[in-house]
């Protein structure tokens, strides 16, 4: 499946150090992560701890899951994150469960990557109305 | 839930030591000021969720749970690594 061209990634193999000055929520002590790809089409990463196994969070590619997002990001976030000319590159932290259609994406706070500072940054959006549990599957049978 | 109907620079008390000033009504959303002792966290609700979301993924990703996901998402059968 191709990827949207809207969200470029680092290109050089399956792991790239990356900087979270703020960390991301609820682990904000952690400041280095490393994006490890999960899949060869590219739309499915771990984003982990660089330095430990833990935490390690699925992040997927939210134009994928979501045709039409169209992040906008607040001012502040704009100004902390940079703005590259090759575009940044959004991720969106995934919940996966066994019945996949109680999958969840968060489309409020997708992860944004400066790929040519590698700086990261958890954005939560204030326009667009988009859901921290956005469930793409949710008519999915469950697969037995 | 207690609704009360305020104007922009009107106000409501909680307690002793919080204020939540209404300071600006737009279109589509209002800008509120909040007085409150140090130490009392205030925290947009989306951020709490966001935070517990990253900490339920961080539990919840296993390694077949990520296998189920890339069936739905790649339809084409993902090639070996040697």
């Amino acid at each position: 499946m191709p990827l949207s061209g809207e969200a470029p990634v680092p290109e050089d193999g399956g792991k790239v150090v990356l900087h979270f000055p703020d960390g991301i929520y609820g682990f904000e002590d952690v400041r280095e992560f490393i994006l490890l790809q999960e899949d060869d089409g590219r739309v499915i990463w771990s984003l982990q701890a660089a330095d430990a196994p833990y935490p390690s969070l699925i992040v997927v590619d939210p134009f994928l899951v979501a045709p039409g997002y169209r992040p906008r990001l607040p001012r502040a976030d704009r100004i902390a994150i940079g703005d590259p000319a090759e575009g940044l590159c959004f991720l969106a932290v995934a919940v996966l469960r066994k019945n996949l259609a109680d999958t969840v994406v968060n489309l409020k706070s997708p992860i944004v990557i400066n790929p040519r500072t590698r700086t990261g940054r958890q954005v939560i959006l204030e326009e667009g109305d988009y859901p921290v549990r956005f469930r793409p599957f949710r008519n999915a049978r469950e697969r037995g | 839930m207690l609704v009360v109907s305020r104007k922009a620079s009107e106000s409501v008390v909680i307690g002793d030591d919080i204020e939540v000033v209404v300071t600006e009504i737009g279109a589509d959303r209002v800008k509120l000021g909040i007085k409150a002792p140090r130490g009392v966290p205030i925290l947009r609700r989306e951020l709490l969720e966001t935070r517990d979301l990253n900490r339920e993924a961080s539990a919840a990703s296993g390694p077949a749970a990520v296998d189920e996901l890339k069936k739905l998402l790649e339809p084409s059968p993902p090639k070996k690594c040697p």
